[in-house]
């Protein structure tokens, strides 16, 4: 009897130490895991990028094929406009570049801190999920180019303006995650165009429209008033249309007074999130500070 | 051999699933991959692909959290309860694991990543249905098409895997 005791706790001990050693295991996995996830997420997104790249390589070619079934005085003809385009569109840099440089040479007179310069990346989105479909994508482009968490990510609307699309909130060696304007991650400082109030746009709740909230209580808010980026944070341009107030209902005001101390209105996005597929990152010149 | 070619498979899978994904087909390819990993040469195979599978998939795609190590571990999980459980080695039976895995393989990680709101449940749900009903179909060929290569690189079968378990229980 006393030899089968000593085994019952013998086995009561070594369950004791299994279990101990189970309960740090989880204990360590938990301490460890946003470092760990972060790690990960990191070298998977870069391992499997020259993959997905080739995919985005293969898309375009069919793209390009594609086009060339077209007849060659219509292909002419949009190339032709193209030109005109860029050489519209490169005079006005050239003159852009010009008040840059008087901006610059004043602020310097005027001892005031450089304005922040922005360098257009171009991307393509190589991952997106149906769960997440209007909140997060992942692009092709990360670190190496220039890229910083941060960084405002715009894209064309279906005129073909370049309007807000999200923010950069991950990035690795040759990928970056980016979360829109319809995800929780993304908080904007936005101006009302007509009025000049600044106020922060974020979305409360999932899957619901974002809110601009904290603008002025004394301001004059219109149905269909454009916001635009307001150019407080540095790592984003100002003047970038964002979305557009929208109206609450016949006769009541598109604005909400909460507290007494602030204002907050409902606001559509103008970007067509569903059917974006390449977007133009802003990142800083001589990175984000 | 073995590693390599579920390593090389298990690339070609997650970049065709990221691909179905980008243009809005979420059909899980990636659990019809572990289970046939986990029911041809083992639990460790088919655990063993678990979390390079979630980690490829999920944070190619932008999640924050490899949501996805849910369902691949209940897929696991069910081939070896098949294997062990299951007499019958017809082809056909294959529709039942066909149907059955894209719902438990990619249905939880949905609801993690997109959130417990009705909309998603029910979008979720009926992706997870309208993919099983595609996987019923599928799942023989996939199986048929994964064996062809297998067995030209000498490795086992799905077929033998089935005999394989009778002899040792033997």
């Amino acid at each position: 009897m006393n030899l089968d005791m000593n085994d019952e706790n013998l086995k009561g001990k070594k369950i004791y130490r299994i279990l101990l050693l189970i309960f740090l295991g989880i204990i360590l996995l938990v301490a460890v895991y946003a470092s760990l996830r972060r790690t990960a997420a990191r070298f998977s997104r870069d391992f499997m990028s020259p993959f997905l790249r080739t995919v985005t390589i293969t898309e375009n070619e069919a793209f390009y094929a594609a086009q060339m079934t077209k007849p060659k005085k219509q292909l002419a003809a949009e190339v032709q406009m193209l030109q005109e385009q860029n050489l519209v569109l490169e005079s006005k840099n050239h003159a852009l570049q010009a008040l840059q440089e008087e901006n610059r040479s004043l602020r310097a007179l005027l001892k005031l801190p450089d304005a922040p310069e922005f360098i257009p990346v171009t991307a393509e989105i190589s991952g997106r999920t149906a769960a997440q479909w209007r909140e997060r994508f992942v692009i092709n482009r990360g670190w190496s180019d220039g890229i910083r968490v941060g960084n405002a990510v715009v894209a064309p609307d279906d005129a073909g303006n370049i309007v807000m699309a999200g923010r950069v909130i991950e990035v690795s060696g040759g990928t970056a995650v980016v979360a829109t304007v319809f995800s929780g991650d993304c908080r904007l400082s936005v101006m009302v165009e007509t009025d000049k109030s600044i106020g922060g746009m974020e979305v409360l709740n999932e899957k619901s429209l974002p809110v601009v909230r904290y603008l002025p209580v004394a301001g004059k808010y219109q149905d269909h008033a454009k916001l635009l980026t307001s150019g407080i944070a540095d790592d984003t341009p100002s003047g970038i249309p964002v979305a557009t107030i929208t109206p609450r209902g016949k006769d009541l005001p598109p604005e909400v007074i909460r507290d007494q101390l602030y204002t907050e209105v409902n606001v559509s996005p103008l970007i067509r999130i569903d059917s974006v597929r390449t977007v133009v990152v802003f990142t800083r010149k001589g990175g984000n500070k | 051999m073995r590693f390599t070619y579920l390593f090389v498979t298990l690339i070609i899978f997650v970049v065709a699933q990221i691909s179905l994904r980008a243009i809005g087909i979420n059909f899980p390819l990636l659990p019809l991959l572990i289970f046939y990993a986990a029911y041809t040469y083992g639990p460790l195979f088919g655990f063993g692909l678990v979390i390079p599978a979630a980690f490829l998939l999920d944070f190619n795609c932008g999640w924050s959290h490899p949501w996805s190590i849910s369902g691949f571990l209940l897929v696991a999980g069910f081939a070896v309860f098949w294997i062990q459980r299951i007499e019958s080695d017809s082809l056909l039976l294959l529709a039942i694991p066909g149907f059955l895995i894209p719902i438990i393989g990619d249905f939880p990680q949905n609801l993690f990543a997109g959130g417990f709101s009705g909309d998603n449940i029910l979008n979720s749900g009926a992706d997870a249905l309208a993919n099983g009903v595609l996987g019923a179909v599928l799942f023989p060929f996939w199986i048929i098409i994964l064996d062809f290569f297998g067995k030209r690189l000498g490795l086992k079968t799905y077929g033998e895997a089935k005999e394989r378990i009778k002899k040792e229980n033997l």
